[in-house]
């Protein structure tokens, strides 16, 4: 962990309803403040799970979810970004982009100026205007993450986001993840099926198996960003993480 | 993509067929396919629409029918999508509501003419009051199914980011998400109130048609025809207006 954390989960438990034992049990983690920390693991892990409930679209059995960073009248302390996009069909991508600046307390000449920035940051500005349906599915997964940072959160929440794209599109927006996030210096906790990503992504990589499922194994990427893509290095820390899931699978 | 000649291929088609629809009429006529003098002679029509228009009565009753068609119209509309929205989404209401849909709805509108006329005589309220049930029911399935049908997810995305409670909820995503489905109940309860509305003043409430009745009654069916199709007129006009508010409603449709 890189700096003081922001986000705290706390001994967490979740049961899905009707089942006799739970997902995951006393699952903890800490992301630093502008930390980048893949969560990976095979199907049924509960990944998404724990994404669900440190955004607060469900509750946790037992244990807590704690934001070092107090509330502000102009912003969200967190925000998700859906592995689908899930843009509402009927607002065009500035009305999309807008959706959490709704109740915030800001001037509209602010909200203006929030979406623009937030769309020049993911290099779709001249898309404002358009409706979800007429995007292809790399613009459509760049806007959700353009709505997620139009809140300026202090940890963004990132499930599986590229995972429905086509492998050129999602190369492509890994480097700019990497190149947004450095700019925000948002935390993210991002979670994907794919290793490799993991791997590219994140200073800290988390594994998570067994079941109930628990952090099996814990990684550090200390490559630098500029070097990943092409690195050595980066397939021993990948291979790694690897072997911690292969032993689970 | 349609072609400009396959584009007059089917208007000449369209034209084909209402020209063979008054030949048939034509030859129904002449040859007496039907009883004798039952039927109105279609090159008859055009002369008895300017006698219609001549006598005074055609517009007023125009303007006596809008008059009760737009007030059943709105408020079995308004009231249909209100009743069905709030079935839909708060439970208890949907409970509540439930078996008295069950008892009510199979009554057919005209069967409240009865009262109709009990309550409010023969007049515009009355015949407001039958063509609102039928459109009432029309609206009420149509949001009650759209409002049910509203994708989840989006309610889940609503709540994210934090519109979560149920007027930021209605008004962001389920009236938007509806809206397609709600629409489809307005335009169909468009041609339900033309239909109700019609049956509403042959039992006497003034308009097309109980100007309809009178011409029938006296055997001039050529002034029935100009009736039934200004009829037909003001339905395409009412269709072309929805229609357009419909497209602007929901332009961000594929």
């Amino acid at each position: 962990m890189t700096d003081k954390p922001v986000v705290s989960l706390r001994n967490l438990s979740f049961t899905y309803p009707g089942a006799t034992s739970p997902v995951f049990r006393d699952f903890s983690l800490s992301v630093g403040g502008s930390e980048f920390v893949a969560i990976v693991g095979g199907s049924g892990v509960g990944k998404s799970t724990i994404l669900r409930i440190a955004s607060g679209l469900i509750k946790a059995e037992s244990g807590t979810v704690e934001i070092a960073i107090a509330k502000e009248p102009t912003r969200r302390r967190r925000a998700l970004v859906f592995q689908d996009g899930r843009l509402m069909p009927w607002r065009t991508v500035a009305q999309n982009t807008a959706l959490g600046l709704e109740g915030l307390a800001l001037s509209e000449a602010e909200k203006t100026r929030r979406i623009a920035d937030v769309l020049a940051l993911v290099n779709l500005s001249d898309m404002a205007d358009r409706w979800p349906h007429q995007l292809s599915g790399g613009q459509v997964q760049r806007i959700g993450i353009a709505r997620a940072l139009a809140v300026k959160p202090d940890v963004l929440l990132m499930d599986e986001p590229f995972s429905a794209v086509d492998a050129m599109t999602r190369r492509h927006l890994q480097t700019e993840l990497v190149r947004i996030w450095q700019q925000s210096g948002t935390a993210i906790i991002f979670v994907t099926h794919d290793i490799d990503e993991a791997a590219f992504l994140a200073d800290r990589i988390i594994v998570m198996g067994d079941s109930p499922a628990r952090i099996v194994n814990e990684t550090t990427v200390p490559v630098d960003r500029d070097l990943r893509r092409d690195s050595q290095d980066l397939s021993r820390y990948a291979d790694s993480v690897a072997g911690a899931l292969d032993f689970q699978i | 993509m349609i072609t400009g000649t396959a584009h007059l291929r089917r208007v000449a088609l369209g034209v084909a067929g209402l020209l063979t629809f008054l030949l048939l009429w034509k030859a129904t006529e002449s040859f007496e396919w039907v009883r004798r003098g039952t039927m109105p002679d279609p090159l008859l029509v055009p002369a008895a629409a300017m006698d219609e228009l001549r006598s005074g009565r055609f517009l007023p009753a125009i303007g006596s029918s809008l008059i009760h068609y737009f007030w059943g119209l709105g408020l079995g509309t308004v009231m249909g999508f209100i009743v069905g929205a709030l079935a839909a989404t708060i439970r208890s209401f949907d409970d509540f509501q439930r078996y008295l849909a069950r008892v009510l709805r199979p009554i057919p509108p005209l069967a409240w003419v009865v009262f109709a006329i009990a309550w409010f005589q023969v007049s515009h309220a009355g015949a407001a009051f039958v063509i609102s049930i039928g459109v009432f029911w029309v609206n009420y399935f149509a949001t009650y199914t759209a409002v049910q049908n509203v994708d989840p997810r989006y309610y889940e995305l609503a709540k994210a980011f934090g519109q979560g409670n149920y007027l930021a909820r209605s008004m962001k995503v389920t009236l938007p998400a509806a809206m397609p489905g709600v629409m489809g109940g307005v335009r169909t309860g468009v041609g339900q109130a033309w239909m109700t509305l019609i049956a509403a003043e042959l039992l006497g409430v003034p308009g097309l048609g109980q100007e309809m009745n009178s011409a029938a009654g006296v055997g001039a069916y050529e002034a029935v025809v100009v009736y039934m199709l200004a009829i037909s007129a003001v339905y395409a006009l009412s269709d072309i207006l929805f229609a357009t508010v419909e497209g602007r409603l929901l332009r961000w449709r594929p």
